[in-house]
C-alpha cells in the first residue's frame, strides 16, 4: 500500500512557509510539503529567562527556533543540574513529542529572546496517520538528528570521570575478564547467507509487538521484502566502525550490542526475540556506534538499507511504520543514553 | 515471577528495605512496576546482624501469610537490623493448570543449618519436573535428603551448595561465584540431556552473611516453542544500586553519594519510584561484592556464558 500523494494544499501565510525553510530538519521538503507542515505550526515566542518546558512534563510540541538560544538541562540525583548543549537558530528542540516520547527529559530555559514556532503532537500525528509523506520525511530527518546526538553522548561513555560514586558503579559492572572471544564474521558474510523470507508464517511476526500495528496484508508484504538468517551462538554480526548494511530483528535468540573499554567490555543493550537492532542503518550512513555478537543460536530477519530506501522514496506505508518503530526505538535509546550521562555528573559541552 | 531483594552494607533497620519506600518490597507483592503479576506465595529473609549472638548464622523468617498483614513480620522489621541480607516474595502460577504449591517449604531464601549460604531465584527450569531427577548426578546425597519442597529453586541451591563444597574453604565471593558457575553448568549438562532448548530464568541472589552473589541470567533466552507468548520476550529484570548508606534523604530513599561505596543494593526492581540512582545490571552478568578493608565494599562483575 502506498501513502495518499499530497493534495493542493489551501494557501498558507508565505512568511511561515519561508521561516519553515530555514529550519534545518524541514530543508528540501517541496512547497506542498512544506505546506503540510505548516498546519501543524503555532508560532511562539519568550523573553529571556522564561521556562519553555519541564523535566518531566508532558512532551504536546516540539520546538523550531527562528530566533535566539535556549539551554537544556537535566536533573542529576541529589545534585544540581547537568547542563546539555544549547540550542540555536534554525534548530529544534523537544523532538521525542514527535518521536513517540511522552515526557520530556529535560528542562529548556531561553537564555535570550527567542522566537519561532511549535509543532502540536496532535497535530503532528494526525499527519502521520494519514500517511502524509512530510511527516515522514521529517521524522526520518529527526531521527537523523537524534541519532547523530547520541553516537556524540555515546563518546562520553569511554570518558567517565574518575574516583565519582557514578564511576565506580559503572566500572564495576564491566565484564571482567571479557567473555570468551566470538567467532568473527563481517557483515556482508552474514548479508550473503540471507534467503528470503517468504516461508515464514505471518503469526509468528504477529506475535511481535513491533509489528502489532502492522495489518495482515501488511505483514504478508513486509515478509516479502525481508530477509532471514540463521547465526549461531557468539557470532560477530557487526564491528564498531564498520559500514552500517542493514538492520536487524530478532526472531528467535538474541543478540547483544557492546563496547570495549580499556577496563571491560561494557554491554549496552539486549535484543531478545522482537527487538530491532542495527537500525540506524536506515537513516544515517555513519560508521557503526558498537559492536554486536549473537548470545543465542539466533535466527534474524534482515532489511537491507537499500531496500528501505526503495520503500520509503516511494511512498510506502510499511516503510513509514518501519521508522515510527525505529524512532520510537531512538526515543528509549536517547533517554537511558543521557540518564546515563546525568548520572555520571559531567557538564557536556559541545 | 518473584521479586527479591539483596542487600550489603552498613547495618540498616529491616523495614527500610522491606516496608518502607514507596516501592519496596513488601509493595511489590502486590503492586510491582516491572511485572504484571502479583507475588503472593510467600514472604521470606535470611537476615545477617554482626551486633548478634552467632553472627556467623542469619535469622530466618519464612511464611506464607501475606506480609502486608503479618504483624509480625512487621514488628520483627522495625526491631531488627542487618548487615546483609536476602528477601524474598514469591509469586507463582495462580491458575490451576499451572499452580505450584503455596507451603512454607516453598518460600525463599533457602538456608540448610550447617550450610554457609543462603540462597533466592528470580525465574523457573522450564520442563523441571522432567529434568529434576537428573540433577542428583550433581547433588551429594546428604544434601539431596535435606530437600523438602517442590520448587526447582531449591534443587538448584542443592546443586549450588553441592558444588561449592568442592571449592573448598574459606567461603569467598569467588568461590561461591565459580560455584554458581558449575551450578549452571551442571543444569546446561541436565537441558541438553533432556532436549530442553527453551527460555528459563535463573536469577540467583545467593549470601553467606559477608559477601554477596547475584547473576542475570538465562539458559536459552529468546528461544521457544511454537509462537512467542509476551512473557518470554524480556529478561527477568535486576537493578543495582550503591553507595555509602541506604536511607531517606530530603524525603527520597535512595543511597547516599558522599562517601566510599560501604553499601550495596540489588533488587528485581528499583524499591524506589524515582529511579535515577538505580542502574540495570546487563544481562549475563554475575556481580559479586564483598567486604575488604573493614566497611569497604568491593564490587566486580563477570560475564556469563555457559
Amino acid at each position: 500500500m502506498r501513502a495518499t500523494s499530497t493534495s493542493e494544499p489551501e494557501p498558507t501565510d508565505p512568511a511561515t512557509l519561508a521561516a519553515l525553510a530555514e529550519i534545518e530538519v524541514f530543508s528540501g521538503l517541496s512547497p506542498p510539503e512544506l505546506a503540510d507542515i505548516c498546519w501543524t505550526a503555532e508560532p511562539f515566542s519568550a523573553p529571556a529567562g522564561a521556562e519553555l518546558f519541564h523535566e518531566g512534563a508532558e512532551a504536546r510540541d516540539m520546538l523550531c527556533l527562528t530566533e535566539g538560544r535556549v539551554r537544556l538541562e537535566m536533573k542529576v540525583p541529589g545534585r544540581a543540574s547537568v547542563r546539555l548543549p544549547e540550542i540555536g537558530p534554525n534548530e529544534t528542540l523537544g523532538e521525542i513529542a514527535l518521536m513517540g516520547g511522552h515526557e520530556r527529559w529535560a528542562t529548556a530555559i531561553a537564555e535570550e529572546p527567542v522566537a519561532g514556532f511549535r509543532i502540536a503532537r496532535h497535530a503532528f500525528n494526525a499527519q502521520r496517520a494519514a500517511y502524509r509523506p512530510a511527516a515522514f520525511k521529517v521524522l526520518r530527518r529527526l531521527a537523523l538528528t537524534v541519532s547523530r546526538r547520541m553516537a556524540v553522548l555515546g563518546g562520553w561513555d569511554r570518558t567517565l570521570p574518575p574516583d565519582s560514586q557514578a564511576d565506580e558503579i559503572i566500572r564495576s559492572l564491566l565484564a571482567s575478564p571479557p567473555p570468551k572471544t566470538p567467532w568473527t564474521r563481517s557483515e556482508e558474510l552474514i548479508l550473503e547467507q540471507c534467503r528470503p523470507a517468504k516461508d515464514i508464517n505471518p503469526a509468528l511476526l504477529r506475535a511481535l509487538p513491533i509489528f502489532g500495528e502492522f495489518r495482515d496484508h501488511e505483514l504478508e508484504e513486509l515478509i516479502a521484502d525481508l530477509r532471514i538468517v540463521e547465526v549461531p551462538r557468539r557470532t560477530t554480526i557487526f564491528l564498531e566502525g564498520d559500514n552500517p548494511r542493514a538492520c536487524y530483528v530478532t526472531l528467535r535468540g538474541a543478540a547483544e550490542r557492546y563496547i570495549d573499554r580499556g577496563d571491560g567490555r561494557q554491554k549496552l543493550s539486549l535484543h531478545g526475540p522482537g527487538r530491532m537492532f542495527g537500525h540506524l542503518a536506515l537513516i544515517d550512513h555513519s560508521a557503526r556506534a558498537a559492536n554486536c555478537v549473537t548470545r543465542e543460536d539466533s535466527v534474524l530477519l534482515t532489511l537491507s538499507r537499500e531496500e528501505f530506501d526503495v520503500m520509503f522514496d516511494g511512498g510506502s506505508v510499511i516503510a513509514y511504520k518501519l521508522l515510527d518503530a525505529v524512532c520510537a526505538l531512538l526515543s528509549e535509546d536517547l533517554i537511558q543514553s543521557l540518564r546515563r550521562q546525568a548520572w555520571f555528573r559531567i557538564n557536556i559541552t559541545p | 515471577m518473584c521479586r527479591v531483594v539483596a542487600y550489603l552494607g552498613e547495618p540498616i533497620t529491616l523495614s527500610g528495605l522491606l516496608y518502607d519506600s514507596d516501592c519496596s518490597l513488601v509493595h511489590q507483592v502486590y503492586d510491582p512496576v516491572l511485572y504484571q503479576y502479583l507475588n503472593l506465595g510467600g514472604t521470606g529473609i535470611a537476615a545477617w546482624d554482626p551486633g548478634s549472638p552467632a553472627a556467623d548464622r542469619p535469622l530466618i523468617y519464612r511464611s506464607t501469610a501475606l506480609p502486608m498483614y503479618d504483624r509480625n513480620l512487621v514488628s520483627l522489621a522495625r526491631k531488627s537490623k542487618a548487615g546483609c541480607l536476602l528477601a524474598h516474595v514469591r509469586g507463582t502460577d495462580y491458575f490451576e493448570e499451572g499452580a505450584q504449591l503455596v507451603a512454607e517449604p516453598n518460600v525463599h531464601p533457602f538456608q540448610y543449618d550447617g550450610y554457609p549460604v543462603a540462597l533466592a531465584h528470580n525465574g523457573g527450569l522450564h520442563r523441571f519436573r522432567e529434568m529434576k531427577h537428573s540433577l542428583l548426578n550433581h547433588i551429594d546425597p546428604t544434601v539431596a535428603s535435606l530437600i523438602e519442597g517442590t520448587t526447582d529453586s531449591e534443587w538448584i541451591y542443592a546443586v549450588l551448595l553441592t558444588q561449592l563444597a568442592k571449592q573448598g574453604e574459606p567461603v569467598t565471593a569467588e568461590r561461591i561465584g565459580d560455584a554458581v558457575f558449575e551450578t549452571f553448568r551442571c543444569i546446561r549438562e541436565v537441558r541438553r540431556k533432556h532436549g530442553i532448548e527453551v527460555a528459563s530464568g535463573v536469577n540467583l541472589f545467593v549470601s553467606d552473611g559477608r559477601s554477596l552473589v547475584v547473576t542475570r541470567f538465562a539458559f536459552d533466552f529468546g528461544c521457544y516453542e511454537g509462537v512467542v507468548n509476551k512473557d518470554q520476550l524480556a529478561y527477568h529484570s535486576l537493578w543495582y544500586t550503591a553507595g555509602d548508606a541506604y536511607g531517606k534523604y530530603d524525603g527520597q530513599w535512595r543511597m547516599g553519594a558522599d562517601g566510599p561505596l560501604t553499601s550495596v543494593l540489588v533488587a528485581s526492581e528499583p524499591l524506589t519510584s524515582d529511579d535515577k540512582t538505580w542502574v540495570e545490571v546487563p544481562e549475563y552478568t554475575m556481580l559479586m561484592a564483598s567486604r575488604e578493608h573493614g566497611r569497604l565494599i568491593t564490587v566486580h562483575a563477570c560475564d556469563i556464558d555457559v
